[in-house]
């Protein structure tokens, strides 16, 4: 799947979601306004990644170099997130109070969960951003297969390109004719 | 010719028995998933005929409900197929 820059799908996992923010499991999937509305850290990763199209810019060294996370300041609160490329996702995975030298400085503890097999997205993450997204990538089909299918046959004899549910680009190997035999 | 190529990641228990078919054919490991490929297409050609045709159908007729039935048919393996891209870590 092929992402094509622009806005990136903003998620929680879970165990931040409940662990480090203090709500509820069951609201995952409530849109990241409802939940930006809800927590002002995850309001400034709606703002400033998700809409931004933006992974961060300052690493979070405790977790190099098997992740590349970024951290995200929120007043002393410290975010740590994640762009998964292949999914086309910013997850937020943890968040934690930045106390310099101290045993629970947030840095410390991404680094434990990240020890403890415990800071990444699980399956059950996995699965439900996938299920998130057949009503969204369904709606998109419905426009956009049908729009390059009208441009296709505008223009008989060419490839064309496209993105379909604004993300997933259809690249044409070729823009001149099509010779037919 | 030189064929292009991308890399695709398989089970780490299928690494080592795509090594020894691809020897024992004296094939690439490229060529031994690329007849694996055909092979698949070619046995699942009812089942993949039928998904295409409800999925055309449903786009056709505007059926959101369908397509959304469609696409979260397929959840699970989306999923564990994102799951494989995770980095290691811990």
């Amino acid at each position: 799947m092929a992402v094509s820059g622009g806005e990136l799908i903003p998620r929680i996992t879970a165990r931040c979601l409940t662990d480090d923010l203090g709500l509820p499991a069951d609201i995952v999937d409530h849109t990241i306004d409802e939940l930006a509305r809800a927590n002002d850290v995850i309001a400034a990763f709606r703002d400033r990644r998700a809409e931004m199209g933006s992974p961060g810019q300052e690493p979070i060294r405790s977790l190099l170099p098997e992740i590349v996370a970024f951290s995200l300041h929120v007043g002393r609160r410290r975010g740590a997130t994640w762009h998964h490329r292949e999914a086309g996702v910013i997850w937020l995975l943890a968040v934690g109070y930045h106390r310099e030298g101290h045993v629970d400085d947030a840095y410390a503890y991404f680094a434990r969960l990240k020890a403890a097999g415990r800071l990444l997205p699980d399956r059950d993450d996995m699965l439900a951003f996938v299920s998130s997204q057949a009503p969204t990538l369904a709606r998109s089909l419905l426009n956009d297969v049908p729009a390059l299918v009208a441009t296709a046959r505008e223009h008989p004899g060419l490839i064309h390109s496209g993105t379909i549910a604004g993300r997933i680009r259809i690249v044409s190997p070729a823009t001149r004719p099509i010779r037919r035999c | 010719m030189a064929v292009r190529t991308k890399p695709v990641r398989i089970f780490e228990s299928d690494h080592a028995p795509l090594r020894l078919l691809a020897e024992l054919e004296r094939r690439s490991p490229q060529e031994v998933f690329h007849a694996a490929l055909a092979e698949y297409l070619e046995s699942h050609r009812d089942e993949l005929a039928a998904v295409f045709t409800e999925t055309q159908r449903a786009i056709a007729a505007g059926d959101l409900d369908a397509l959304t039935v469609q696409l979260a048919a397929s959840a699970e393996a989306q999923a564990d197929a994102l799951m494989a891209t995770l980095p290691e870590s811990g």
